[in-house]
């Protein structure tokens, strides 16, 4: 399988057009703090001309950064295009007014990039997995969006333990604990994916391929030999 | 018969009046005669004795309008003809006396009676003055707040942002806007064609841009003008006050101190050429202060 990464930024200030979110995420914006400035007030539109009001219980919801009137966080609830908005008013009573377009997206997906691994037995348990995490089909996760947070299962004969980790920009590796190895015996565990979430918060959907067996094999058996 | 005088002048308030008319001014100057249907003849001179006849039509003297009589030899001669309508000439010269006759003959006893009012033209040339009429409530009518007016504003915030979405289809897109700041400018002793020469400068040379200028006279309406600093509008005759209207881009976190000069030289009566002769009421000025700076914006 091959794929086409085009690695966007985003939740910055440097995209083209609308800048997009995950959903879920829960993001802080600020502008740099201005001495001239008596009042900030922020809010979210969801029309070009910045008239109607989102819903704050299912579209998107603000809070108060204490201490910092410059800034404020947005938790994004739902899918859609917003207008973030600032109203800055001067101690001359003069206003400006800034607004920043958003997308919204529940298109997040993860999956294992293999579903099956093996090794020999030996004394090192630990091993990773590559996962695959995109924006959408053929868009990578933008490294701003790292590290993610997955959980994931570990299976074997009937007993399951859960865990959780972080998954680095870097490596893309979904480092798995909880597996011991036999030299004597073969095992076989499966290893699945159960949720993921972005740094900001934003929700991972889980994909096609999220479960992965891992076959660690038993080493042949050796008994001494006598000599004489 | 019994000749009383009378005259009527423009009714425009602190401008030309009958017996002290300005250059290129019309005045109705009537002649009370309890008789009917007797000869007149009407004539202008210099003498107060009647001598020293004026030459009618010229532009540096008179002409009737729309005299019901007939002009011959410098003279309007008709019949019933008690009141008669005088445009001074565009170049008839400033401070001078004349004597407007009217002489009038009874026709049953063919006895003659003459008088004349004086008048002396306006002793100053063309003038134009400016005010800043801006009110940001926009509640003034600009034609006619008096300067000073408490609801005019010599200083106001800038209007709001054109495009405030600053990532609309492209990066950086946010456009800060314009703001119209509006002068008055009139004229005064002059009914002429003009033209009106500006400038329009920062205090502190501050960068700003002109976006836009629109003129209109209060008579004619739309004047053509360059959207420009400097310029000229070229005013119409019927036109005593013209509205310039001032647009220039917004720039957060500048304070513009603007100077709209009107430039002396260019500033004219463009029938005598004659230039405006009073420099102390050339200048308005209008202090556009800052909106604040919104920058920086970060997601984290």
């Amino acid at each position: 399988m091959t794929f086409v990464i085009i690695i966007l930024s985003l939740a910055s200030a440097s995209g083209q057009g609308a800048y997009t979110v995950v959903l879920n995420s829960n993001i802080k914006y600020e502008v740099a703090a201005n001495a001239d400035v008596k009042t900030y007030v922020w809010k979210i539109y969801t029309d070009k001309d910045l008239s109607i009001e989102a819903n704050t219980s299912t579209e998107c919801e603000l809070s108060i950064v204490s201490g910092e009137p410059n800034a404020i966080k947005v938790k994004w609830l739902g899918d859609g295009e917003y207008y973030l908005t600032l109203y800055a008013t001067g101690l001359n009573d003069c206003t400006n007014k800034k607004a920043w377009k958003y997308t919204v997206v529940s298109t997040p997906t993860i999956i294992f990039n293999e579903i099956a691994s093996f090794d020999c037995a030996d004394d090192e348990y630990k091993f990773a997995i590559d996962i695959v995490a995109e924006l959408k089909a053929g868009i990578a996760l933008a490294d701003t969006q790292y590290p993610l947070t997955v959980d994931y299962q570990v299976t074997i004969g009937g007993t399951t333990t859960n865990h959780t980790t972080d998954v680095a920009y870097d490596d893309q590796l979904l480092n798995i604990e909880g597996v011991t190895e036999d030299i004597g015996n073969d095992k076989i565990y499966s290893i699945e994916i159960i949720g993921a979430t972005t740094k900001l918060g934003g929700e991972i959907n889980l994909g096609t391929n999220i479960t992965h067996t891992r076959t660690i094999y038993a080493l042949p058996p050796v008994s001494t030999i006598n000599h004489n | 018969m019994v000749v009383l005088v009378s005259s009527t002048g423009l009714t425009k308030a602190q401008i030309s009046d009958w017996d002290a008319p300005w250059r290129g001014a019309e005045h109705t100057y009537t002649f009370t005669v309890t008789d009917n249907t007797n000869p007149v003849r009407w004539y202008v001179t210099t003498g107060s004795d009647g001598t020293g006849l004026v030459e009618y039509g010229l532009a540096t003297t008179y002409s009737f309008v729309t005299p019901t009589g007939t002009v011959t030899d410098d003279v309007l001669t008709g019949v019933d003809e008690y009141s008669v309508k005088i445009k001074w000439g565009a170049e008839v010269p400033v401070d001078t006396d004349y004597y407007v006759w009217m002489e009038v003959d009874d026709n049953s006893s063919g006895c003659t009676n003459k008088m004349a009012v004086k008048i002396h033209t306006v002793a100053t040339a063309f003038d134009a003055l400016i005010v800043n009429v801006t009110d940001a409530e926009g509640g003034v009518d600009p034609w006619t707040v008096l300067a000073g007016d408490a609801s005019l504003d010599g200083a106001t915030c800038p209007e709001d942002p054109e495009t405030p979405i600053n990532n609309d289809g492209g990066t950086d897109t946010y456009d800060a806007g314009q703001s119209t700041i509006v002068f008055r400018v009139e004229r005064q002793f002059s009914l002429n064609k003009w033209d009106i020469g500006f400038s329009i400068t920062e205090n502190n040379s501050k960068p700003f841009v002109v976006e836009k200028i629109v003129a209109t006279g209060d008579n004619t309406g739309d004047i053509t003008v360059a959207d420009a600093a400097t310029g000229t509008v070229n005013a119409n005759a019927a036109d005593n006050k013209v509205l310039v209207y001032v647009t220039v881009s917004n720039q957060p976190g500048v304070t513009l101190d603007l100077n709209f000069n009107l430039v002396k030289a260019q500033t004219i009566d463009v029938i005598t050429s004659a230039e405006d002769n009073n420099g102390t009421n050339n200048l308005a000025t209008h202090q556009i202060k800052p909106m604040p700076v919104i920058n920086g914006f970060t997601g984290s």
